[in-house]
């Protein structure tokens, strides 16, 4: 009896002593033989190409090959959203709302064909902590929780947020009176601007032409998806609220609103002074035709709200009730982030509306629809009946479909249109901030640039990701793949978007001596030596080999100026010869000035040359010769 | 027998093309490209994808052709460019010209059914978009350099195979294949022995020009991404250039090198082929 507890005991105290901590991880691990992956990239996204080609060089220093392949969306998409891939490269657009970012991680989203993105975490215990953050009124527990499902996706999910990209537009310098919001200069949030901007007293002056790189794809406010189709309804419909430049809700088509005690129910009253673009008055009806049909249809921009609103009730012309399932303290937030468009009962209420083209659309918006010609063009009109007194100050938009990135820029330089709805080309800010007659206008960006793995049925171990996370040299990624306009980012959240929500406290520091450390502990080694980490397991590591180290040297030169450079390279000269005569096993990559190398093609092409003359002549010789 | 060609001796055809203009421009560009292309790694100053610089600046001592967005040397990145165009144009250019060869050879002896059969696919293959085909393509096959060879052998052995049978036809008609017929010559024995020395002399500008052609082909694969990540090639240089707004930011030796360097080598091929058509072409050659 005694040697049993002894040896318990002894065994209490060994699990104690074990070097490595044993955190379980609610997901099986899914290991592959060695650290390789086929690594996607969208080829027209510069910001998150550029971050890609960096990214594969960084991991490829701790051993994990990322096999860069260039897809285009229309191919890249589908698989992804089947989990037919190993590993890609994105950006996803950002929103006030935590729970968007959030909830995609939960378990429901594991299923091939849902629409699902990066790998959710497969945990019920995560998908409870959700839960809870969806029905938690208290501001600091639900702080708490929030951090708490950040700091578990940080760890465990194989979804690497590298920067938030830096919005970044140019725009003709006649126009005046702005708002700069996060999300960038005109974004859909941003109606405040196109409301109050303005360039000349004289209103038929007030003409705003925005180029956009392709045709938006659809104006029905039930199915658009595309933020450039959503940017054009967002001027002819209205929500119920907005949010203001520092992502407060305000009051919209609502004027006030009432929750109630247990924040299930929400009682919106509606303003009596608004029109439709054809006249008829707008009512309690439109919105519960909306919210109702929206839902019932199952639209892809309202079937989210099916497992929150429980019923939407006309109380009266002006007053709507919404119930809600269970309280959610983001409701608010979410109908003002959520593209949730207001669409009249009295034109769509008998139709399809997942079919529903909207040929002619009637809102209750700024602005009103005049004509399209697909492909090329949109015009709007202001609404001089618009609830809002003394706005909008611009009186025709025109959307202009300018593909080519370069063409936009020259066509904003030349007055042809007044601003772009994409950031500008980052080799063109320089030329943009030199000219008199444009503006270029910077906020936190719309884009979180992020890398994610197919965690659902490919490959998961978070020792590995945690160890990419501090093997990615974010700020050398901002720096070079977007001109350092941007943000590195560690977690979901960040807080240009979600504020205190955000858990700064987790941080990666780029250490890819860590980062080595960790591959180590979780039994990935080099083995053969291609560069390329193998699995070991726990038994094998004793017998691993020392691998051979070469050491390398490399000269970098840091100076340009001309002096500056031929002093350098005979430094460089003079430390080749030294490292020459020490005869030290070191292999030095001297990188001689391109000088050299410009001299020695030149060389050869004028040998080249020469050798042809001279062959020309022999033969020339030898021919008149022999006839 | 063995060395000659079209019944001239081989070194007499060498002799006239290297007193053709034409022919010994274009080979003097075209080996000028081959050598820098073979030598890339002793004479470029710095590993073609690394970063080695600050990003954007123009050329200098330093670095002769300036750097790109990421702060790569754009002159190691042209040299190695070259290595990969030509590689992938010149093995393309003979697998397909060799492929064009056989398959005009057989069909036009052959005849018959067979005949109408590679005919017809020939039709197939000639009504489709090319670069649409390769795209659709290099979405489900990964792309490294064989692919893409594969992927032009594939579309671009068909004007050579045309041709070839055209000729075969001709040639049967003549008198010495019905000769050699008479005398008991089989199909095999004439197609080697008659036709394909006849053949070869028309084959060689076609093939100078199938390289030239894959040249482009690759260039524009690589231009829109498709190319092969790992290696550098003009087209990726452009690739590249276009993605970092180069064209408007006025950042003008991002996209020269590549683009003259694109440009000369097809001139070089294109002037090589025009100078075998005359020597070898019989109805071309000039009277002397």
């Amino acid at each position: 009896m005694r040697i049993y507890i002894g040896i318990l005991i002894i065994l209490m105290l060994l699990s104690l002593v074990s070097p490595i901590q044993s955190i379980t991880y609610a997901k099986e691990l899914i290991i592959k033989d060695e650290l390789k992956f086929e690594f996607w990239s969208l080829p027209w996204f510069p910001q998150s190409d550029k971050a890609a080609e960096l990214i594969v060089k960084q991991l490829e220093k701790i051993g994990i090959k990322l096999e860069l392949r260039r897809l285009e969306s229309s191919i890249m998409y589908p698989r992804i959203q089947k989990f037919d891939f190993e590993a890609y490269a994105l950006a996803t657009s950002q929103s006030p709302n935590p729970l968007s970012m959030l909830d995609s991680f939960t378990s429901k989203w594991a299923k091939p064909d849902i629409g699902a993105f990066w790998g959710p975490l497969e945990d019920p215990e995560f998908d409870e902590l959700i839960n809870k953050i969806r029905t938690t009124t208290d501001p600091n527990e639900l702080k708490r929780l929030v951090k708490e499902a950040q700091r578990r996706i940080a760890f465990e999910s194989g979804f690497i947020p590298i920067y938030l990209t830096q919005s970044v537009k140019v725009i003709r310098a006649e126009w005046k009176n702005y708002t700069v919001m996060t999300g960038g200069l005109l974004e859909v949030f941003d109606i405040w601007s196109i409301l109050y901007m303005y360039k000349s007293d004289k209103p038929e002056e007030n003409v705003f032409k925005i180029a956009f790189p392709s045709d938006v794809l659809s104006l029905n406010p039930f199915t658009a998806v595309d933020l450039r189709s959503i940017w054009i309804i967002n001027l002819i419909y209205d929500p119920l609220v907005r949010v203001d430049p520092e992502f407060n809700v305000v009051p919209w088509l609502a004027e006030s609103w009432e929750v109630s005690d247990d924040g299930k129910v929400y009682t919106f009253k509606l303003r009596k002074n608004v029109k439709w673009h054809d006249g008829t008055p707008f009512t309690a009806d439109d919105v519960v035709f909306t919210f109702t049909e929206g839902i019932k249809q199952e639209t892809q921009r309202f079937v989210g709200l099916k497992d929150i609103i429980e019923s939407v009730e006309k109380v009266d012309d002006y007053t709507v009730r919404f119930v809600l399932k269970n309280p959610y303290p983001f409701f608010l937030i979410d109908l003002a982030t959520g593209y949730y468009y207001i669409a009249p009962k009295h034109i769509a209420g008998e139709l399809d509306l997942t079919q529903w083209d909207n040929k002619n659309p009637i809102g209750t918006g700024p602005f009103r629809f005049v004509e399209r010609t697909v492909g090329e063009f949109i015009v709007l009109q202001k609404n001089d009946d618009f609830w809002m007194a003394g706005v909008p100050k611009i009186t025709r938009i025109i959307m202009k479909v300018i593909p080519e990135a370069e063409s936009r820029f020259l066509a904003i330089k030349k007055g042809e249109v007044d601003t772009e709805r994409y950031d500008t080309a980052i080799t063109l800010v320089k030329q943009a901030e030199e000219d008199p007659n444009l503006n270029v206008v910077t906020a936190p960006g719309l884009w979180l640039i992020y890398i994610a793995f197919n965690t659902v049925n490919h490959f998961y171990d978070p020792k590995v990701f945690q160890a990419i996370h501090y093997a990615i040299d974010r700020q050398e990624i901002v720096e070079k793949a977007n001109g350092g306009f941007g943000y590195p980012v560690y977690t979901v959240l960040n807080r240009f978007w979600n504020g205190d929500l955000a858990a700064e406290d987790i941080v990666f520091e780029y250490d890819p001596d860590k980062a080595a450390k960790l591959l180590e502990e979780a039994g990935w080694v080099d083995v053969d030596g291609d560069g390329v980490r193998e699995y070991v397991g726990e038994k094998k590591r004793e017998e691993e080999k020392p691998v051979e180290t070469v050491v390398k040297t490399e000269t970098v030169m840091v100076t340009e100026t001309p002096e500056a450079a031929t002093k350098t390279v005979t430094v460089v000269e003079t430390v080749v010869k030294t490292v020459r005569e020490v005869e030290t096993k070191v292999e030095t990559v001297t990188q001689a000035a391109g000088v050299s190398g410009g001299v020695v093609t030149g060389l050869i092409v004028v040998i080249v040359v020469l050798l042809g003359i001279i062959v020309f002549m022999a033969s020339r010789m030898r021919r008149t010769a022999s006839s | 027998m063995s060395s000659d060609i079209a019944g001239r001796r081989f070194s007499d055809i060498v002799f006239d093309l290297f007193s053709n203009v034409t022919f010994t421009t274009g080979f003097m560009i075209v080996a000028a490209v081959a050598i820098i292309a073979v030598l890339a790694d002793i004479i470029s100053p710095y590993p073609p994808l690394e970063f080695v610089a600050e990003p954007l600046l123009p050329p200098s001592e330093l670095h002769p052709f300036g750097t790109d967005d990421l702060g790569r040397d754009l002159f190691s990145m042209t040299l190695h460019g070259s290595r990969v165009s030509l590689m992938v144009g010149i093995t393309a250019a003979v697998i397909s010209t060799l492929v064009g060869i056989a398959v005009g050879l057989t069909s036009g002896i052959v005849r018959g059914v067979l005949d109408m059969f590679t005919m017809r696919v020939i039709d197939f293959l000639l009504s489709l978009p090319y670069l649409a085909i390769a795209l659709a393509i290099l979405s489900f096959l990964k792309p490294n350099m064989m692919i893409i060879i594969m992927i032009i052998v594939v579309l671009s052995w068909i004007p050579t195979a045309k041709v070839v049978r055209a000729h075969t036809f001709s040639i049967m008609e003549s008198l010495y294949v019905e000769a050699a017929k008479a005398m008991g010559a089989g199909r095999f024995y004439i197609a080697i022995k008659h036709i394909l020395p006849n053949v070869v002399p028309i084959t060689l500008s076609s093939l100078v020009l199938n390289v030239r052609d894959a040249i482009l082909f690759e260039a524009s694969l690589s231009f829109l991404g498709l190319g092969d990540p790992s290696s550098v090639s003009w087209g990726t240089i452009l690739f590249f250039a276009r993605r970092a707004g180069a064209f408007a930011a006025n950042v003008w030796w991002y996209i020269v090198p590549p683009g003259f360097m694109i440009m000369l080598t097809v001139l070089g091929f294109t002037l090589m082929a025009i100078g075998l058509d005359e020597v070898l072409n019989p109805r071309l050659k000039k009277t002397q």
